[in-house]
């Protein structure tokens, strides 16, 4: 397990992601709105991430205050579900996905990552988180 | 670097340095509730976040006024900002020279006139003769492919196993938001239009459902 290994919080343009370690759980949370030009930072931050889960049970990402994720984005966030999905399977960990409800281009574009990856993925619909 | 040009109404004539365009949107007194707005700008990052809230806040106060329920108008507004975002987002990573026309435009439904409304949401730019045909290619796949979800998670697929853009954009339009998507080119320039129906009685359409085990659930 890696559970002292800490994740950077970063922000670029109007998105900020934040990240954190207990035992065998990981927490993200992405905030904003990931739009042309936070790729490079969203993809550094996931890779990031996926080190810091090895070992982990399950990744929960907090996307209930994220307003608006673009294609690139998208794939960012596919990449790194993907690559979670071809580790061996004693590596393998569940990502869980918190999502709003009121934001509706979120119910859309994770349903087609379900899709592809619902061995390793799951949404979990939520109103916006308090802190 | 072009000033930003803003216009309202039937008649519209934008200039940005290198595009030049006049045009006619749908006469006013043939279709009384026609309304269009549009902007030229030139390769500005930040004006896709501008666009896609210019166009939420737009699309936002026409469904308000034709009293369309809360959760249909949130679903038809996310719907039109995401395409919108999405085109003007192609036009300044791949136009030609950045600048770039944006259009939203609103016009009865010929089918159902005064009930139902056709909103469009275009961008026109210049590009070079490569990525003409590609987004050509593209659109018409779209349209004639006969899974759309298929298609799309086939997409979504190689765009994890390659570098570069996502080539996602048309896609996502097209399959998350079910809006149509229409593809013209007139010598360099091209034009990209995505509408949907909006009214009473019409939908809020998501992307088409596959079969299975939903990994979805609500707290």
């Amino acid at each position: 397990m890696n559970g002292s290994t800490s994740i950077r919080s970063v922000t670029a343009e109007s998105l900020s992601a934040a990240g954190a370690v207990e035992g065998e759980l990981v927490t993200v949370r992405l905030c904003g709105s990931a739009e042309l030009g936070s790729k490079a930072m969203l993809d550094e931050f996931l890779a990031d991430v996926l080190v810091a889960s090895d070992g982990c049970r399950e990744v929960v990402v907090d996307m209930t205050k994220l307003e608006y994720m673009n294609s690139s984005a998208l794939k960012s966030l596919l990449t790194w579900i993907v690559r979670v999905r071809d580790l061996p399977e004693l590596r393998r960990y569940t990502i869980r996905i918190l999502s709003n409800p009121e934001l509706h281009w979120q119910q859309r574009s994770l349903h087609s990552l379900v899709s592809m990856c619902g061995d390793v993925l799951e949404v979990e619909e939520r109103g916006e988180q308090s802190s | 670097m072009p000033s930003n040009d803003i216009g309202f109404g039937p008649r519209r004539s934008t200039r940005a340095s290198g595009l030049v365009r006049k045009r006619t949107v749908r006469s006013l007194a043939a279709e009384p509730e026609a309304a269009s707005f549009s902007i030229a700008f030139g390769r500005r990052p930040k004006m896709v976040a501008m666009v896609r809230r210019v166009v939420a806040d737009f699309y936002g106060a026409l469904y308000d006024e034709i009293a369309a329920p809360v959760e249909q108008s949130r679903g038809w507004t996310s719907q039109v900002s995401l395409a919108a975002a999405e085109l003007v987002e192609n036009t300044v990573r791949h136009g030609l020279d950045g600048d770039a026309v944006f259009s939203i435009t609103v016009a009865s439904d010929r089918d159902d006139p005064g009930r139902v409304h056709v909103v469009s949401v275009s961008t026109r730019n210049r590009a070079d003769a490569s990525q003409r045909e590609l987004v050509l290619r593209r659109v018409n796949e779209l349209r004639t492919t006969p899974d759309l979800f298929a298609f799309y998670l086939a997409l979504l697929t190689e765009s994890t196993q390659q570098g570069g853009s996502s080539g996602l954009g048309l896609a996502r339009i097209r399959v998350e938001t079910r809006m149509d998507l229409h593809c013209s080119i007139d010598g360099d320039e091209l034009e990209i239009t995505a509408s949907a129906r909006v009214g009473p009685g019409v939908p809020v359409l998501g992307p088409p459902r596959r079969d299975g085990p939903e990994r979805t659930r609500s707290r």
